[in-house]
């Protein structure tokens, strides 16, 4: 277990290697530079080849790879040209509110699409049954960002409850775990409903399968009720299928929130990628992609040893 | 679940002390000599002041931190007079020597400070040769060659001052903690958030009408619109037209608009293709139907544009110039004349966005209609911005007849200069990216330049212009019209050509 463990660790180096690599060629061939983009309609050819300079743009792009790897190896990600500051500071401020956002959807995610699957799978072929599915299908096709805007419509502007968009209350001094709390809240519900509906399919088959299975129809023929062979006997079965699908959905959540980033200004990673590849801010892409791509790692293997823990159990038992 | 527990949370408002902004997006740089975006200008402009600034509601100079100006019969000397007792927010003070100092960071390659840009428009000031201190107050800048726009690009941002003491402590990162003289002071930057200014006491003006500034990053439109009816923001910027239309109907919001020194317009390909015809790019001309583009399109957000001079800088625009009528058969009259061997397919080049852009994609195709009335078949390719900067700017070659583009200029000299004259091809590094040629028109912008009558300058711009407007190497369509849209409580608003927002007089009437 530890040494799959350590050599999955160990993996992360090729992969991000691979990732860095791609990213910054792809970055170099797309037309257009950060120079480009600062100078915008003033760029003359003369004035490009000083900024360029200045920049350290005027060097090929596999030159200015090894410089970065260079640099990365004394833990310098360089200086990003759209936010003029260190990307480090960038990307580090911007990871927190990222993995706030990601993890609560991912919490509440997890826990409406347990539920709904249960519950489905408790009911199978019955109409609580036909009534979750179709509600996890509606989950799974809502685009996460116009649910998002209904939501702020509904919140912010008609009732007044709660923050259109922000982290914070900007006119407050301070930050307070409540005020995050009120304005966490629409984009994390935006983000969950979508991946409760993901989640919410796997365990419901899963739980299918398992009530299905020998030891369960040993504790039915106690007289066992239900609910309780499912959620005592099943649960750590129906959670070790599911597993892999939520480790997915963490790395997608930290990805892929773009969107609801955008919509309800999150601080967050995403958003500040998109915003940086538009700029052609290769650095900073890179720093941000660097630490993405490592969290995407590490979660899906945090999901894997999980699982692996829980099937071993699941055996024993 | 949680429902009755959010009934009990209250709609949370701006306290009235602060004016909370909502900008398109997030900052680049707080130090004015870095920065380029109209966006970090719209902070910038509330912290720091330059030696002149544009008069409220026009694009002309007039004193700032110099209490007034001479300038030399040949044009090349200019001595300022600066305001005495004016202090930095970091306490120093402000004199010739602060003066000096920002120019020779800018401009001198050798002073210990220059590594603290780059400077990306420091060229505004090439023809500074150098910056004397006088005597303490008095500060002279000597110039290479005569330079008419040199006091407006004093007026631009890239004038502004920075306080040598915060550079020499903050190195590049002074970006990050702006030191000015303005009405506001800095006080934090937090990323992706806010940006908060307060009222600087020892304002050596009228002191600021509020005592907060927040702006905040918003970069999604739609978001911008939900906050300002849910209350979080007071005022936003740059709404799509659209919705201002929308907020001019709703009771308790204030819509305000000025006309920047802005073209948005067509570069036609003079070199290759059915367009080196001035018949055909005359015909072209006709017919756009820019009435329709402004009204429908842009939903008013833009005015009827004409010539080679932004109607914003009024002491230079020829009133009597008249924007191209629509004329659909004189334009398919004038397509008949010139006998075209076979009926032209054009090329219209378009980025999907970008600065100053408007509805790039659905005027170019409100434009594809109108030329297609007018038996002109078009063929739009669009780009994403930074991808379309890099292939017009290069020039349009046979493939390419037209190319959208949009400029915003603080001087008339600027757009002319570096986009219409015979040596601003893009090979000698200018933005004539669609090789129009006339001597005439060149000698007219040169002779401008060097002009230090406004007047004379005037007439040269307006006979350049006339000249411009019959060539027709541009179908020029529109000028944009900045919007922000306010709650209706915030007073002393005021939005000016510069599209910079001074907001030193805003303040909020309390809720009853």
């Amino acid at each position: 277990m530890r040494g799959y463990a350590a050599r999955r660790l160990l993996l992360l180096v090729p992969v991000l290697f691979g990732v860095t690599l791609v990213v910054f060629g792809v970055m170099s061939l797309v037309p257009g530079d950060p120079a480009l983009a600062i100078l915008g309609p003033y760029a003359t050819p003369e004035r490009l080849a000083d900024l360029r300079a200045d920049l350290g743009l005027d060097r090929s792009w596999p030159a200015r790879y090894l410089l970065w790897l260079g640099n990365l190896w004394q833990g310098d990600l360089g200086r990003s040209v759209s936010l003029e500051q260190p990307v480090r500071d960038a990307v580090l401020g911007r990871l927190g509110p990222t993995l706030l956002l990601a993890g609560s959807a991912l919490m509440l995610g997890t826990l409406l699409g347990l539920a709904a699957g249960l519950l489905a799978a408790l009911r199978h072929n019955r109409i609580t049954d036909r009534l979750v599915t179709l509600t996890v299908l509606i989950g799974i096709s809502l685009p996460s960002f116009w649910l998002g805007l209904l939501l702020i419509l509904l919140f912010a502007v008609w009732l007044g409850w709660l923050p259109a968009s922000g982290m914070s209350t900007v006119w407050l001094a301070g930050t307070s775990p409540g005020d995050v709390l009120r304005h966490l809240l629409l984009p994390t519900l935006s983000l969950a409903l979508v991946a409760a509906g993901v989640i919410g399919r796997i365990a419901r088959a899963a739980a299918i399968d398992v009530l299905a299975a020998d030891h369960i129809r040993l504790c039915r023929a106690r007289g066992i009720a239900e609910p309780r062979i499912l959620l005592v006997h099943g649960l750590k079965a129906v959670l070790a299928r599911t597993m892999p699908v939520i480790g997915l959905q963490a790395g997608f959540l930290i990805g892929g929130a773009v969107y609801i980033e955008t919509i309800f200004q999150w601080p967050g990673l995403g958003r500040m990628l998109v915003d940086a590849i538009a700029a052609r801010d290769l650095l900073l892409v890179q720093g941000g992609v660097l630490v993405l791509a490592t969290a995407y790692v590490l979660v899906n293997l945090a999901a894997d040893l999980f699982q692996h823990g829980l099937d071993r159990r699941t055996r024993a038992a | 679940m949680l429902l009755p527990l959010l009934a009990g949370c209250s709609r949370q408002l701006p306290p009235d002390d602060s004016l909370v902004i909502g900008q398109v997006a997030e900052a680049r740089s707080l130090d004015p000599h870095v920065a380029t975006a109209l966006n970090d200008f719209r902070i910038l402009i509330n912290v720091y002041e330059g030696l002149v600034r544009y008069r409220p509601g026009t694009l002309e100079p007039m004193p700032g931190l110099a209490e007034s100006w001479t300038v030399s019969d040949d044009g090349l000397i200019y001595e300022f007079r600066l305001r005495p007792g004016v202090r930095f927010h970091d306490g120093s003070a402000f004199d010739a020597e602060s003066v000096r100092f920002n120019f020779q960071r800018m401009l001198d390659a050798t002073h210990p400070f220059h590594d603290t840009g780059p400077f990306p428009l420091a060229f505004f000031f090439e023809q500074v040769q150098r910056v004397e201190r006088v005597d303490k107050l008095t500060v002279r800048f000597v110039l290479d060659a005569p330079f008419a726009p040199f006091l407006s690009n004093l007026a631009y941002p890239i004038g502004l001052m920075v306080s040598p003491a915060a550079v020499r402590r903050y190195g590049r990162d002074v970006g990050r903690h702006p030191s000015g003289t303005g009405p506001f002071m800095f006080s934090d930057w937090q990323s992706g958030r806010r940006v908060t200014l307060t009222r600087f006491d020892d304002y050596h003006g009228e002191p600021a009408a509020s005592r907060r500034l927040i702006f905040r990053p918003i970069t999604d439109p739609m978001t911008r619109v939900a906050e300002l009816m849910a209350g979080g923001i007071d005022l936003a910027l740059e709404l799509s037209p659209d919705n201002v239309a929308a907020f001019r109907e709703r009771l308790g919001y204030q819509v305000l608009e000025a006309t920047g020194p802005h073209l948005w317009f067509l570069i036609l390909n003079t070199r290759d293709g059915p367009l080196t015809d001035p018949r055909v790019r005359r015909a072209v001309d006709l017919a756009i139907d820019k009435q329709s583009l402004v009204r429908d399109v842009l939903r008013d957000t833009a005015e009827i544009a004409v010539g080679a001079v932004p109607r914003a800088f009024a002491w230079a625009v020829d009133t009597e110039l008249s924007p191209t009528a629509y004329d659909l058969e004189r334009a398919r009259a004038l397509l008949a004349d010139a006998a075209l061997s076979n009926d032209p397919t054009l090329r219209l080049l378009v980025p999907r966005g970008g600065s100053g852009m408007l509805a790039p994609l659905a005027m170019a195709t409100a434009i594809q209609g109108d030329l297609a009335r007018a038996g002109i078949a078009v063929v739009i390719e669009s780009y994403e911005w930074n991808a379309y900067l890099a292939r017009v700017n290069a020039g349009l070659d046979a493939d390419a007849d037209m190319a959208a583009m949009a400029w915003m200029t603080n001087d008339p000299d600027t757009l002319p200069y570096l986009a219409l004259r015979c040596d601003a091809r893009p090979e000698q590094g200018g933005f004539n990216s669609g090789y129009y040629c006339n001597p005439d028109v060149d000698a007219l912008i040169e002779q401008a330049r060097q002009a230090t009558d406004r007047g004379e300058r005037a007439r040269l711009y307006r006979s350049m212009s006339r000249i411009v407007q019959r060539d027709t190497p541009w179908a020029v369509v529109a000028s944009w019209r900045q919007n922000l849209v306010a709650r209706g409580r915030v007073q002393g608003l005021r939005v000016d050509p510069s599209f910079f927002l001074r907001l030193d007089r805003a303040w909020k009437q309390s809720r009853e």
